[in-house]
């Protein structure tokens, strides 16, 4: 009978061990459901901000993509820039437009290039305007403007940053 | 299925033990039947015994009247510990070679006629009582409880007799050859005695004559240990006339035992045990105080309500347990089948796209933040009154934008100069929004050439730097 009620302690003990065990379980279990809702919650309501803001998550891109110039190779791209900077420089009356680049290194992603002009400021300031609103991968980093009394004229020394990335295919 | 064990009801007299069980139909059946002195040295192996009584919890052990002794204390405290130790310092003072009744007593506490408390105590004294609850212990069938012929007789008058535990009462149980005399003293067994009816060729007068004496024997011995008379005399007898004789012989009314049901009494191979024939399964089933326990298995026996329920409970809470987690994995399969749906229809990750956002945004906001070169010179050249003239501007942005200046202000005087400068420097505070470090007169380094000009008028020359925000 002793080793009875012996046993009835150990089968009372193996139960509320298996009780104890299980509410521990439980909790975890429970702490996993709660963040995995908060998860679908969060990717939710992502998903919904993405749906809902498509338009200017589309902008956000556009604006980002103007910030760097797509080129099948750096030559190419320096070339067009070159081009645009003195086309511009035309069309502002600057004279002696000088446009050149910096050594580039191997996966560079930006260069700098050097830019001398001489002419009126206000053709100097026209130049510039133009040349941010259409090359926005061109960033001034340095820029002097000098008035040289002798020829009457302004000159233009400025140092640019030309970001571009190689890409196989171009807009 | 949990399969209840079946019981054991264990008969001893001083010479047999019998071992029965109840069946089905509610009738003892006789499992084994052995010699107590060979029970009680081994002789009586364990395989003697049938499998299905080894594996019987064995309810009551049945006594003879005398291996129980007893005794009426006076005693005021209600106290279970202090009563206990009451007793078992009672029983080691006056029973010395008793060592092990402590072990195998029990008490009721009752009120006697005068309201005074009495502690009532019942414990084994027999020595060979020990040996048999020791050697059934060792084959695993100890008994639960110990109870005597009496004292389920107790019981049963306790059931039919009006005021028994207030009141002094003798049971008369005639059989064949043996008459048993059992009184009792305010609803507790005094002691008993035992009777043989010789064999008188048939002249009953002669037993009732026997009797009689006998009886009153008993009443003397009863009114000295109690101080007080016996109040109601029973008799059970298979012939009903017994009790008139008895009542003319005696002088006093002897009421006839109401009747009894026997129609589930003890086997007929239990009949070696007189003083138990009249006995039912119930009588021996029943759950009651008449009787002790082992005082060891009693206090772990106490413990079985609190077994049971910590086992329901537990068992319960693990069955509720089970659902929550069943449960709470159906919700977490849900959760992962929602997510999965949900990221499916995605072509990119969206935290990936949140993230790539907000570098395109960061990006885009360094740009803004940025000084434009062309607005620099705008803001620059409008904040310039008429008599101010560049010579040089320089920006610088690497770094923290920088914005230095070298111009000449054409002034008659130094006040005019003064003047101008002061329009030209607030003109540049306003616009650059310089105020928290707004641009002073202080921070200009200004020369005076005179020799620019007619070489007269002299030309002031200013030279400033400041940083953009």
């Amino acid at each position: 009978m002793k080793t009875r009620l012996g046993k009835k302690w150990l089968i009372v003990g193996v139960i509320w061990g298996v009780v104890l065990a299980m509410t521990g379980w439980n909790t975890l279990l429970v702490n996993q459901v709660q963040s995995r809702r908060q998860e679908l919650g969060t990717l939710r309501m992502d998903l919904n901000f993405l749906q809902s803001k498509q338009t200017g998550i589309q902008e956000v891109h556009r604006q980002q993509f103007r910030l760097t110039h797509p080129v099948k190779s750096f030559g190419l791209g320096f070339l067009v820039v070159e081009n645009d900077l003195k086309r511009l420089s035309w069309d502002f009356g600057l004279q002696q437009m000088q446009v050149e680049a910096d050594d580039i290194t191997q996966d560079a992603q930006s260069v700098s290039i050097s830019i001398l002009a001489a002419g009126p400021v206000p053709a100097i300031v026209g130049w510039i305007a133009a040349v941010e609103d259409a090359h926005p991968y061109l960033v001034i980093e340095r820029m002097d403007i000098s008035y040289d009394k002798r020829n009457r004229t302004s000159r233009l020394q400025a140092v640019f940053n030309y970001r571009y990335i190689l890409a196989e295919r171009t807009g | 299925m949990i399969r209840r064990q079946p019981s054991l009801i264990t008969i001893a007299s001083e010479e047999t033990i019998c071992f029965l069980t109840l069946s089905t139909d509610g009738c003892f059946q006789t499992l084994a039947s052995l010699p107590l002195e060979d029970f009680l040295e081994g002789g009586a192996k364990a395989a003697d015994l049938p499998r299905s009584a080894l594996q019987s919890v064995n309810r009551l052990l049945v006594v003879p009247d005398y291996w129980m002794g007893s005794r009426f204390d006076e005693f005021q405290a209600r106290n279970k510990s202090v009563i206990t130790a009451f007793i078992e310092r009672k029983l080691k003072l006056e029973q010395p070679a008793l060592t092990q009744a402590v072990d195998f007593y029990d008490y009721a506490v009752i009120q006697d006629q005068d309201h005074r408390q009495q502690l009532y105590t019942f414990y084994l004294q027999e020595e060979i009582a020990y040996r048999l609850y020791r050697r059934l212990e060792t084959l695993g069938i100890g008994p639960l409880c110990i109870t005597t012929p009496a004292q389920v007789w107790q019981a049963k008058l306790g059931d039919r007799v009006e005021d028994f535990s207030s009141k002094g009462v003798g049971l008369i149980h005639l059989i064949e050859a043996d008459c048993f005399l059992y009184f009792f003293f305010m609803g507790q067994f005094l002691f008993s005695r035992n009777i043989q009816i010789p064999d008188t060729g048939g002249d009953a007068s002669q037993i009732y004559d026997l009797l009689n004496y006998e009886i009153n024997q008993s009443f003397y011995l009863y009114s000295q240990k109690t101080k007080s008379a016996v109040d109601s005399l029973f008799m059970l007898a298979p012939d009903a006339s017994a009790v008139d004789q008895l009542t003319e012989l005696l002088g006093r009314e002897v009421k006839g035992m109401p009747a009894l049901q026997t129609e589930t009494g003890i086997a007929d191979e239990a009949m070696v045990f007189p003083s138990c024939q009249e006995f039912t399964d119930l009588d021996l089933t029943r759950r009651g105080e008449h009787c002790l326990s082992y005082r060891p298995l009693k206090n772990e026996l106490s413990w079985r309500p609190v077994q049971w329920a910590g086992i329901a409970v537990g068992l319960f809470l693990a069955v509720l347990l089970t659902v929550e987690s069943g449960a709470l994995y159906f919700w977490l399969g849900s959760v992962d089948r929602q997510m999965t749906e949900l990221t499916s229809t995605a072509v990119d990750p969206p935290e990936l796209v949140l993230q790539d956002i907000s570098q395109a945004l960061d990006e885009i906001t360094r740009e803004l933040e940025r000084p434009s070169g062309s607005g620099t010179l705008m803001r620059t050249l409008l904040a310039m009154p008429d008599e101010v003239s560049v010579r040089k501007i320089s920006l610088d942005v690497s770094g923290t934008p920088v914005l230095e200046m070298e111009a000449v202000i054409d002034a008659d005087h130094p006040d005019a100069f003064k003047a101008t400068l002061t329009v030209f420097l607030n003109q540049l505070n306003q616009r650059f929004n310089l105020k928290p470090n707004a641009l002073r007169e202080k921070d200009v380094i200004i020369q005076l050439d005179r020799s620019e000009g007619d070489g007269r008028r002299p030309v002031y020359q200013i030279n400033f730097g400041f940083e953009i925000s």
